[in-house]
């Protein structure tokens, strides 16, 4: 078992690559640092090391310490103990713009520009060229912008108003800001959460790219296959500890895995039987006008539908207008045969559906409430005489949720901020599954979420479809519409392109036709 | 299945139940008893006597700010939704002013309606209380189909209610009060209608779907639709019971002064919102308790009641006043960032 | 012979058109510093029945809304209007320069109204129509300080603390304490012109245990709210309470004996007098004198019913 290998520098020793310098082959190298939060050991003695022109993966459930190691190199957090050498130099980073200074950048998770300020303003914010009147000068920042971006080959004009580019263009407008620092270190923190398999691969290109100019990357993500898709080398965190650090190509997705959980996982997607309940939601000629055009499918009760598509191919789309958030302007909606007209959520909650949303933060938590009360917030008018809420009955009917869902917090009424994006998404699933829901409609249920919660979120959904719930899934991993859905319904710029059987599934045939290319 | 009996033996978060408990109040109300303190020893340094230990003091310091205590009950739920109410002390003037018409008494010639003189105690309430709640609803209902910024709707009630305060009778103060109409904000009288009110919002919000909303609708409007809330439906409610308790503390004002005038509350908006903010209301929305408001409000009482106690001078009380709001709110926030960072 | 003749009866009938137009349609814009205060909603009801019983003028007013550079460009709007004259209420006393040289450079008569400017030298074709606040402060004080035989603790309501008449009656108050240094005034607490915050600040007074044997307040509402509080804590009658301006909630609290003393500010006599001086401005008629006081009255329990 790879958990077993701990952190000693013994292991360390075997992965040597090619140094052209002997007395300090690592740009950047980590030791025996901790630190501690009130009443949480966040790092407990870790270690790393980078080198340069590498691209080093870091991988780990949430919560496992990646991000506050991530924070300490780059001047954010202070570490409690332990020694940061940068160059083979010590080095103490009192704020991120030391860091940054000293050659450390970090592109964070949420992306930190100003929407409403041009790509060159962004990149050079805080260190404008100036003219000989100390002012702005526009046009040398302009030339210094274009250069920049044309060296990363990413093809934006320097004046686009940052607000209006796509998440994965944003992504390399942070990356192209963090290059202007001649930053020898590049931290990414899941840069391809949320964007396009086409837009991954520039973004791989630029990737490889700086590793060629000697640079070295720490690149942290959730992703198997991107691991070996560039990486070099893979650290693993897990629990606050360092478990150890492999060549990517020594490697392979189920030890990689054991590595992170500590344990096998024989298998992330439970079996199913192929389940034909009685015809349950038909969706007929669907249109929202300008979004979505067409859409048709039926769904049997105790079924899984995929839909697949990239992002903006209407997915989401399809699934509010299902629910009522957005109203449909032509086709129909058959639940149990009989035309409903979904004109509201509370209706459709009504009606039995209930909707997982895309995204957690935007349309799913109350950030400030506790975990009780995001639980119950769909139930409530079910749970309510008088106005007054009936505390004990939804405490008992949550505490039976949490223990179903293994919801893991401290109690109920713990602020829900402070839970690890897992539990997040199982305490919104069961805020829906006490709606006690006939068809169930998950957008990107695992987006954001660690290996073992994923697998237990696929576990309870192949649960509850046994049980005879109707489940639509969407997802932008092929991999788990692959392995859940009974049938996959392909979308692509707003068109229904096809829907594909569980046999006729693979992972070729839905990127074809989510591309545009229909099956032939 | 054996994935999960071993998912089970993750080690879940350390129990932290005990801290939950504090109060999140806590942090203000020490600042309560702080200022408190130190107006105590003031007292005995300046005037050798006790600032705390005179039980009616402590009443006037709720009677001077229940009126204000009743506006900041009503935007603290307006807050909470991410909005806000500019127009509660105008709303109070105009409240005033159409339930003191209704309530004066048959032995003054100039009275605004001489045929409804003397009229039972009931109708200048209700006019009053319905004259606030109509200005709210029209505030909720301006904000939810529209979609304008609360703090333009309620800019142009704040703006419109006072010239319609004045207009209604060209600036005349309304006087000469029946005693029934009085007894209302005689004695004590603001200080029960205050504690009452915080009482029963205090309720509503912990413990009723009113209140779930509320807090839902401030934490996430979105998420908050799409759990099938009625978003609508729920602003146009906050916004009309503010202006409901704007059109009480219209009618509470006018019956302890005696008068109805255009001129009333003046800037007892701003009062307001201060006494929710310090009271650990977030402007960011979601975030907010009555009791917090409460302390709040008693915080700008104790203030006022200090500051004639111990003398300070009447030019440089404003100045002191500002500086404790601020520094009020930069202690709660400071103590609250504290405890985020886990 | 004829043609003088012609001439003359010309002359004659261009006077009397020229007289009656002036008569018919004499505009007059009145800017009042604030449309929110009891007595100069009083000034402005009274200033408009004047007008009404003379006929012939127009009045047309602003609320400046105690802002000085809201009135000066109320003040230039109604002079680009070019009214006959007009008669300002001004915000602040210490910035009328600009309200006079906008007018006299415009030609327009002027008139101050209520409040004197500071500047000492009025030019011609500007005249004020005011009642010393100071003398108030005096009035109020004398009469308190014969019933106090001299001797005894006051306290003094202060108005809103950037107004004039706040400044200039508690100075009056002041003035007469000189004479009477058994007299100490132990407390000075804005009240905000708001009976409401009259109460409230006599309310503390009295939980502080402060022995006072008067109230004087700058004003009638702050002295009633004092009365009201001095009435629930049953101590009606021992202190006195004096106010200024003659309201009618004002006169009547001085009926039910609430109030030992008010001062009437003449509101009637201060509207008429400037819409007077106004109208003989704009007939290029010479006043009296330039500077018009309406003296002040003594409102006593045993005089008050003279006043209505």
């Amino acid at each position: 078992m790879f958990a077993s290998t701990t952190a000693s520098a013994s292991t360390l020793s075997p992965v040597s690559g090619t140094t052209n310098d002997a007395e300090h082959p690592y740009l950047l190298e980590i030791t025996n640092i901790s630190k501690g939060f009130p009443g949480v050991v966040a790092l407990d003695n870790v270690q790393l090391r980078v080198r340069p022109g590498s691209v080093l993966a870091l991988m780990g459930e949430n919560g496992a310490g990646k991000s506050t190691l991530m924070k300490i190199i780059a001047g954010i957090y202070q570490p409690d103990s332990g020694e940061i050498r940068l160059r083979g130099e010590p080095v103490v980073f009192q704020s991120p713009l030391a860091a940054l200074q000293s050659g450390i950048a970090m592109i964070h998770q949420e992306l930190n520009l100003m929407p409403h300020m041009s790509i060159a303003e962004n990149i050079w914010i805080g260190r404008e060229q100036l003219n000989g009147l100390h002012m702005v000068d526009h046009r040398a920042m302009h030339r210094c912008t274009a250069e920049l971006l044309g060296r990363l080959r990413i093809n934006l004009d320097p004046e686009e108003m940052v607000g209006n580019l796509s998440i994965a263009e944003r992504q390399m407008v942070e990356i192209a800001k963090a290059v202007s620092y001649d930053s020898d270190v590049l931290i990414m923190d899941e840069p391809t959460s949320a964007i396009t398999e086409t837009e991954v691969a520039h973004l791989f290109s630029i990737i490889a790219d700086l590793r060629a100019q000697g640079k070295g990357i720490i690149y942290i993500t959730h992703k198997m296959n991107e691991v070996f898709a560039i990486a070099d080398e893979v650290a693993v965190f897990r629990d606050g500890a360092y478990i150890g650090l492999q060549r990517a190509d020594s490697m392979n997705g189920d030890s990689l895995i054991s590595m992170m959980v500590g344990r096998e996982l024989t298998q992330l997607f439970p079996e199913r039987d192929q389940p034909v309940g009685k015809l349950l939601l038909s969706v007929r000629d669907l249109s929202l006008n300008g979004v979505f055009e067409g859409v048709s499918f039926d769904l049997h009760a105790g079924e899984v539908l995929g839909i697949a598509g990239l992002m903006g191919s209407g997915r989401t789309n399809v699934a509010e207008t299902i629910f009522g958030i957005t109203p449909s302007t032509r086709g129909e909606i058959l639940l149990d045969g009989t035309p409903i007209r979904v004109s509201d959520p509370h209706f459709a909650i009504e009606k039995g559906f209930a909707l997982l949303t895309e995204d957690r933060k935007l349309s799913g938590l109350f950030p400030c409430l506790s975990v009780l009360e995001n639980m119950e917030m769909a139930v409530l008018p079910h749970y309510a005489g008088n106005g007054f809420v009936h505390q004990k009955a939804l405490r008992v009917l949550c505490e039976d949720m949490c223990k179903k869902l293994r919801v893991k917090t401290p109690s109920l009424e713990q602020c829900i901020d402070t839970l690890s994006g897992g539990n997040q998404q199982k305490a919104l699933l069961a805020r829906w599954l006490m709606t006690n829901p006939r068809v169930l409609i998950l957008d990107e249920p695992t987006r954001g979420i660690d290996v073992g919660a994923k697998a237990e979120i696929y576990r309870l959904i192949s649960l509850l479809a046994s049980e005879g719930m109707a489940v639509i899934m969407i997802s932008s991993e092929l991999p788990e519409v692959l392995g859940m859905s009974d049938r996959v319904m392909v979308m692509h710029e707003g068109e229904m392109m096809g829907t594909l059987d569980r046999a006729e599934a693979t992972q070729e045939r839905v990127m074809h036709l989510a591309s545009g290319n229909p099956v032939h | 299945m054996k994935m999960n009996a071993m998912l089970e033996n993750k080690p879940a978060l350390a129990p932290r139940k005990h801290k939950r408990r504090l109060p999140t109040e806590l942090s203000i109300f020490l600042v309560l008893i702080g200022i408190g303190l130190i107006f105590e020893l003031f007292g005995w340094i300046v005037r050798d006597q006790s600032f705390l230990m005179n039980s009616q003091r402590l009443v006037l310091m709720i009677l001077q700010v229940s009126i204000i205590g009743l506006l900041a009950i009503g935007v603290t739920q307006v807050i909470i939704t991410t909005g806000i109410d500019l127009s509660s002390g105008s709303v109070l003037a105009l409240s005033a002013m159409i339930a003191a018409s209704l309530a004066q008494s048959s032995d003054y010639t100039r009275a605004v309606f001489p045929s409804l003189t003397d009229l039972p105690v009931w109708a200048p309430v209700i006019a009053g209380l319905g004259v606030g709640l109509l200005a709210g609803a029209i505030n909720g209902s301006i904000i939810a189909i529209t979609g304008i910024p609360p703090f333009i709707a309620t800019l142009g009630m704040m703006v419109s209610a006072r010239g319609l305060a004045r207009y209604y009778t060209g600036g005349q103060p309304v006087s000469m009060l029946n005693d029934s109409y009085t007894a209302i904000g005689q004695g004590a009288m603001p200080v029960i209608i205050f504690l009452v009110v915080a009482v029963i919002f205090h309720i509503a919000l912990r413990y009723t779907k009113y209140g779930k909303y509320t807090y839902a609708i401030g934490g996430n409007m979105q998420a908050a639709r799409t759990s099938g809330i009625n978003v609508k439906r729920h602003l146009v409610i906050v916004y009309s019971i503010a202006g409901l308790l704007a059109g009480l503390a219209g009618v509470v004002a006018s019956a302890r002064a005696a008068t109805g005038q255009a001129g009333m509350g003046v800037s007892y908006e701003l009062d307001a919102i201060a006494a929710a903010v310090i009271g650990g209301t977030s402007l960011a929305g979601g975030v907010g308790r009555i009791t917090g408001t409460v302390i709040g409000a008693l915080i700008l009482g104790v203030m006022a009641s200090g500051f004639t106690f111990v003398g300070v001078d009447a030019y440089v009380q404003d100045i002191i006043k500002g500086l404790i709001i601020v520094v009020a709110v930069v202690i709660d926030q400071y103590r609250n960032k504290r405890k985020l960072k886990r | 012979m004829n043609t003088p003749l012609r001439f003359t009866s010309l002359a004659l009938a261009l006077m009397l058109s020229s007289g009656a137009t002036l008569a018919a349609d004499l505009k007059i814009g009145v800017s009042m510093s604030q449309f929110d205060d009891t007595y100069l909603t009083y000034m402005r009801e009274d200033m408009d029945k004047k007008v009404k019983a003379m006929g012939g003028v127009d009045l047309q007013f602003v609320d400046g809304r105690n802002d000085v550079n809201k009135q000066l460009d109320q003040v230039q709007e109604l002079i680009g209007k070019k009214v006959d004259a007009l008669i300002v209420n001004p915000v602040d006393t210490e910035a009328t320069v600009k309200i006079t040289k906008a007018a006299t450079d415009a030609g327009i008569p002027l008139v101050y109204v209520n409040r004197r400017p500071d500047d000492p030298k009025l030019p011609a074709g500007v005249a004020s129509v005011t009642s010393d606040d100071k003398e108030a402060g005096r009035m109020q004080m004398e009469y308190l300080a014969k019933k106090m035989d001299g001797k005894g603790n006051v306290v003094i309501l202060l108005g809103e603390l950037a107004n004039n008449s706040t400044r200039d009656r508690t100075a009056g108050v002041k003035e007469v304490l000189k004479n009477y240094p058994d007299i100490k005034v132990t407390q000075e607490q804005t009240g905000a012109w708001q009976r409401q915050k009259g109460m409230d600040v006599t309310n503390d007074w009295l939980t502080q245990g402060r022995d006072f044997k008067a109230v004087i307040s700058n004003n009638d509402e702050m002295a009633i709210g004092a009365a009201m509080a001095l009435k629930q804590a049953g101590k009606k009658g021992e202190v006195f309470v004096a106010g200024v301006d003659g309201t009618p909630d004002g006169l009547s609290a001085v009926k039910k004996g609430d109030l030992s003393v008010s001062v009437f500010q003449d509101a009637k006599g201060q509207g008429e007098g400037a819409i007077d001086a106004a109208v003989k401005l704009a007939k290029k008629e010479t006043l009296p004198e330039q500077a018009i006081v309406i003296p002040f009255k003594l409102i006593t329990p045993e005089n008050v019913n003279t006043f209505k």
